[in-house]
């Protein structure tokens, strides 16, 4: 175990920081109604659609920039700089994955993602996103024997516009805030997920991101839907090239969760970062929010971020109907230059609702990492229960950590916890490790993985192992 | 004459203070002179503040002090040169007056580490989970260890006594040829005590030395030294076989103060 | 709709105040319109801004407040703040300036001054000046800056190097009965290095006019020093109190905040400590009651700005009725603060369905070397608690007055004078049986 620690500690920065070589359909850099109008007609869009989105822009234009708030600080971005659609050049309509673009397909092995049938994960149907779009989705017919929905962004607008209308922007509307409101107008792709009554989706469903080409952002959507008494696990990695410019990643996540339904969303966010003087990285601006609409439901967030040279995400919980269950997981990891705030908020709206918030924050070399939390039990939460616990771990003399909870409680029956620490990976424990024969650099992945636990146990298995491994080598030359 | 086990010569230490920010500390060790052969155990007793866990502390590696002068020869090479792993790997080990949690570090997961780190170092082949599993248990019977206290992160939440245990679990899971136990004996009720040096004495051996560091004589009941030295002032100001200890206990440390060479 | 401007009006009222600063110096004339000016700059928070999130600062600003005139109190009107003040040593200021006829000064060890700053300007002025300022923490506050321009004078206390202050000294800023006038009490505490001294500062009306009160405290514990610091609030029901109060803690020196809220419709403290030196220390101690239609908000900021400083902060509130209750606490550690120890806690007791309580405690942390930790709860009595009292023959409201008790005993053990922690207990229960909840005050 300890030689492949150091076997992956040893490897190179970011692996992942390749380019793949495809033809590209491509827009030009800008963003205008009428780019949405293009963005909306190369997808085949219905006219509802395309109104939706317009809307969208029309409040972003209104909207300002959050800076006041957040404790990141970068250039501004220049959002007519940015191209709102990549997309690999398709001939012709896919029949099987076998078709699929080889360099595309070559990409996602180099990535771990097999798309051949024969090569599937186990037990992991996946969504494919490059650049723009959905070029791959695997166990759709498997899926739909249980009535499951698993299906492109665009897709889903043409085959559920039933569920999309009803149900699309009913948790994170178009004006929720400045991203979000990009991310309406101009979104290209992403994930829709129905899961019908009664059904446990028997695999997980995953997507992986993959941003190639330079000077676009990418802008995906996804909306998932529990229906009552279902059952889903999703999953979401992301991957981008090494590239000097600073790429924008907008994208909304949307859950709902009816009665006695469960959604469990776990993410291993690995965009570029940056590099070691902070130059290039992707920014990550995410709105992820999640509405416990129905009675018993549950909705539960486990993210290990350890990408992007900055992280602007909340994963949210509205919990609306009564005994409804929300959690939040998380380790951000900061090192290089990276900065990253985020936390949570748990809305608690109806009776009995629970909510647990477990963060661990690691900043390494220049790393800045910040918690931000809300938690808010409105008047009619009568018993209502959260405990929040933020512990820090600080490596090195030029990073930071910072916590931010709001505690807002408007009902006396309801009981509020909230618990932080901060502290340094002691000299004492490396050097009680070192006693033991076990090497500084092992010793630290070590602590940090112990640091992390609570967090990553609620990971599947498979994504477990990979943000481990991650960690380690997010870490490598922090230390020492 | 076979080579000893440890040779400490002329060994002069004092605090760096460099990283901190501060200003370096004062001498500790001022001329540490000790002989241990294999297979014998000595103790060395003295006063609070006399040195005696610096002795073990820079035997052992621990960063934030400076050795001025001397040397030290483990099995005649020099131990001085290597890192603190290398040294656990090639044999030392340190026995912790005050243990370190670390939580979520599961103490199985820590031990298995450990123990494969220190096999592949000497050749050996790592334990898969069980081999270990089965060794480690074997081993927890030597220290009366429960096995709830196995799943637990490392000493974490472990009472004093729980926590000595758990060193000389490690002690014996590591095979090491140099044991320093440093005030192993501090915070143990009686019954603790002779568990530990139970363990402690089955662990002896002729391949195996041991330097007990304690400030009591109580320890040295149980696992009776071949020879004792007596630290003050930061030298060994006096030697001699294990009868000393129970002078020392009789007449306290203060007459050997007094005979302490004036500091260089 | 009105366009009442609070910029406007105070630059009116000052200039129509110009008679109280009649021989002020050219120097302090400069210093307030500096001040007037930032007011007016800064502008009335909007509640967009992150730390008026809670407190509406159009609330206290939008309204006419004239500037208290001069007013004198008899020497009955201390009696009836029923407090333990008859035999300590104290200033009192009435409407924000030094009553004469009402302080005592006697028994005070050689050396020390305990005065006001106006009759300290002629003599002292150049030690005054930079004192009478804007504190560096607050140059952003609006109401900070404000105090600073209209405070027609202040309380200075100065402790010479060494001298420890054996009694408790008492800083009372009483207002008297007066409607929609605003007062502001300034105070200037310095403690040289190695003074000791015991500080009372009382805020209170007499009577419940609709008032507000714009406090200003400057306090300084040079090196070494020892600086307890018991703060009350005890305003009326019809006043708004605005408090800035910053301490800075020099090497070795030890400061000890304790702030007891029970008073005022609206209030508002802003505590900042800086532990500006090495092995500086500072505990701070909070209690806050609040019930009826009451809002109080505590924000206190420890600032460790030098390696091995200490600081330990609880803060507690007890809300019934339909009141609010706000802590926002942040522990600052900047990267020179290696080796600090910060601990903060927030305990909150929501005694009714109306009450409402926002606990926002943070941390920011720049150097790795540290161990900080914060908690908060927000919850209401014991339920297992409540039923072993009745089991044992309580009924419900004892059981629940009990329980009260012990929730602010924590706070409230740390004051010395048994007489004076007993009357701030009773007006702590009394104001929260007035909302219906724990009656049965002292058993």
């Amino acid at each position: 175990m300890s030689n492949q620690t150091l076997e992956q500690l040893a490897k190179a920065d970011y692996e992942w920081g390749f380019t793949t070589d495809v033809e590209q359909d491509i827009l030009e850099p800008g963003l205008s109604e009428d780019v949405i109008r293009v963005i909306s007609a190369k997808k085949s869009e219905p006219s509802w659609m395309l109104d939706w989105r317009l809307d969208g822009y029309r409040r972003w234009l209104q909207l300002a920039e959050p800076h006041h708030w957040a404790k990141l600080s970068y250039a501004p971005i220049d959002y007519q700089a940015i191209r709102y659609y990549a997309a690999p050049k398709q001939k012709k309509q896919l029949q099987s994955l076998d078709e699929l673009d080889p360099e595309i397909r070559r990409t996602y092995e180099k990535l771990g993602i097999p798309l051949g049938e024969q090569k599937l994960l186990a037990n992991v149907a996946v969504d494919a996103v490059f650049d723009s779009v959905s070029v791959a989705t695997t166990f759709k017919k498997e899926l739909e024997k249980h009535g499951i929905l698993f299906l492109p962004f665009s897709e889903a607008v043409r085959r559920a516009p039933e569920l999309v209308r009803r149900y699309l922007g009913s948790v994170v509307p178009q004006g929720d805030n400045f991203f979000a409101a990009l991310n309406s107008a101009v979104f290209t792709d992403g994930s829709f997920v129905y899961i019908p009554p009664g059904v446990r989706c028997p695999m997980e469903l995953s997507t992986y991101f993959r941003i190639n080409a330079s000077e676009t952002g990418q802008f995906e959507r996804t909306l998932i839907i529990a229906d009552k008494g279902s059952y889903v696990s999703y999953l979401e990695g992301c991957t981008a090239p090494m590239r000097d410019e600073n790429q924008l990643h907008a994208a909304v996540v949307e859950l709902v969760a009816l009665d006695d339904a469960q959604i469990k969303y776990s993410t291993v966010q690995n965009w570029y970062p940056g590099d070691a003087e902070g130059r290039g990285g992707i920014y990550n601006f995410v709105t992820k929010r999640g509405k416990c609409a129905g009675r018993r439901s549950k909705i539960s967030w486990t993210q290990v971020e350890t990408g992007s040279a900055i992280t602007w995400k909340y994963p949210s919980c509205i919990l609306q109907g009564d005994d409804s269950v929300g959690e939040f997981y998380s380790v951000a990891l900061t090192s290089k230059h990276q900065q990253a705030d985020t936390g949570t908020k748990m809305i608690h709206i109806g009776k009995r609702t629970t909510s647990t918030i477990i963060s661990k924050g690691i900043s390494a070399a220049h790393g800045q990492n910040s918690y931000r939390g809300l938690v808010r039990i409105q008047k009619g939460a009568d018993g209502a229960r959260n405990y929040s616990q933020c512990d820090s771990l600080l490596i090195g003399d030029q990073c930071g950590a910072h916590t931010f909870p709001y505690l807002e409680v408007l009902n006396p029956t309801a009981k509020v916890e909230h618990e932080a620490t901060t502290s340094k990976i002691g000299e004492d424990q490396l050097f009680y490790c070192q006693q033991r024969g076990i090497s500084e650099e092992d010793a630290v992945s070590l602590i940090v993985n112990g640091f992390c636990k609570r967090v990553l146990k609620e990971l599947p298995m498979e994504f477990a192992v990979e943000a481990q491994k991650l960690l380690g080598v997010s870490l490598e030359g922090a230390v020492g | 004459m076979t080579t000893p086990m440890l040779e400490i010569r002329d060994l002069h230490v004092r605090i760096d203070a460099s990283g901190t920010g501060g200003t370096d500390g004062e001498a500790i060790l001022r001329g540490i002179d000790l002989v241990l052969p294999a297979g014998e155990v000595h103790a060395i007793m003295g006063p609070n503040g006399s040195g005696k866990s610096t002795l073990a502390h820079v035997l052992a590696g621990k960063p934030g002090y400076e050795v001025t002068k001397g040397e030290v020869l483990f099995e005649g090479r020099d131990l001085l040169s290597i890192a603190p792993e290398g040294r656990a790997r090639a044999g030392v080990f340190l026995a912790f007056q005050y243990p370190v949690e670390i939580p979520g570090v599961g103490n199985m997961y820590f031990l298995k580490q450990a123990v494969n780190a220190v096999r592949s170092h000497r050749g050996l082949e790592e334990l898969d989970a069980m081999e270990f599993l089965s060794l480690a248990r074997e081993k927890m019977k030597l220290v009366e260890m429960p096995e709830e206290l196995a799943k637990r992160g490392v000493n974490e939440g472990f009472s004093g006594g729980e926590k000595k245990r758990n060193e000389i679990l490690q002690m014996a899971l590591l095979d090491p040829k140099l044991c320093l136990l440093d005030e192993t004996d501090s915070g143990l009720d009686i019954d603790a005590l002779r568990v530990i040096a139970g363990g402690v004495n089955a662990l002896r051996g002729p391949a195996r030395s041991m330097l007990l560091i304690t400030h009591y004589q109580r320890l040295l009941d149980y696992i009776v030294p071949d020879h004792v030295h007596v630290l003050a002032g930061g030298r060994i100001v006096k030697s001699g076989g294990k009868e000393l200890a129970r002078e020392l206990e009789d007449k306290g440390y203060g007459w050997l103060q007094a005979m302490r060479a004036p500091a260089g | 709709m009105s366009t009442f401007s609070p910029e406007r009006h105070w630059a009116e009222a000052f200039a129509a105040a110009a008679d109280v600063r009649a021989g002020e110096p050219p120097w302090l004339e400069a210093t307030r319109k500096g001040a007037l000016a930032r007011f007016a700059e800064l502008g009335v928070p909007a509640r967009k801004h992150e730390e008026w999130k809670y407190t509406r600062a159009e609330r206290i600003a939008n309204h006419p407040w004239q500037p208290a005139a001069a007013a004198s109190i008899g020497a009955e009107a201390l009696d009836e703040l029923e407090l333990p003040v008859a035999a300590a040593p104290r200033l009192v200021f009435v409407n924000g300036r030094l009553a004469p006829d009402l302080s005592r000064l006697d028994g005070l060890p050689p050396g020390v001054v305990a005065t006001n700053a106006g009759a300290l300007l002629p003599r002292d002025g150049a030690w005054l000046e930079p004192r009478l300022d804007v504190p560096v923490p607050f140059t952003d506050r609006a109401f900070a800056a404000l105090a600073v321009a209209m405070a027609p004078d202040a309380a200075v206390v100065r402790i010479p190097r060494d001298v420890s202050v054996e009694a408790t000294l008492w800083v009372l800023f009483v207002s008297a009965p007066g409607e929609d006038v605003a007062a502001s009490p300034r105070l200037i505490v310095e403690a040289e290095p190695g003074a000791g001294l015991r500080l009372v500062e009382l805020h209170a009306s007499l009577g419940a006019s609709r008032q507000l009160h714009n406090a200003l405290t400057e306090i300084v514990a040079g090196a070494a020093a020892s600086v307890e610091h018991l703060r009350l609030q005890l305003e009326g029901a019809g006043t708004t109190h605005v408090a800035h109060v910053h301490a800075r803690v020099a090497r070795d020196a030890r400061y000890a905040s304790r702030t007891i809220a029970l008073g005022a419709e609206l209030s508002r403290l802003d505590l900042v400590v800086t532990l500006a030196e090495e092995g500086a220390e500072a505990t701070l101690d909070g209690l806050y009651v609040a019930a009826q239609t009451q809002h109080h908000e505590s924000r206190t900021c420890v600032d460790h700005q030098r390696p091995h400083g200490t600081s330990r902060e609880l803060y507690k509130g007890v809300l019934a009725g339909r009141a609010r209750g706000v802590f926002s606490g942040k522990v600052l550690v900047r990267k020179d603060a290696q080796k600090s120890s910060a601990e903060q806690k927030n305990e909150n007791l929501l005694l009714s369905r109306d009450a409402e309580v926002d606990s926002k405690p943070q941390l920011e942390i720049e150097a790795d070397d540290v161990r900080c930790t914060h908690g908060s709860t927000i919850g209401q009595l014991d339920e297992d608690a409540l039923f072993y009292l009745r089991a044992r023959g309580l009924d419900a409201p004892a059981a629940r007055a009990l329980l009260v008790r012990g929730f602010l005993g924590e706070i409230l053990a740390g004051v010395e004078d048994e007489a004076l922690r007993e009357s701030l207990e009773a007006r702590a229960l009394a104001t929260l049986s007035r909302a219906g909840v724990a009656a049965g005050g002292a058993p």
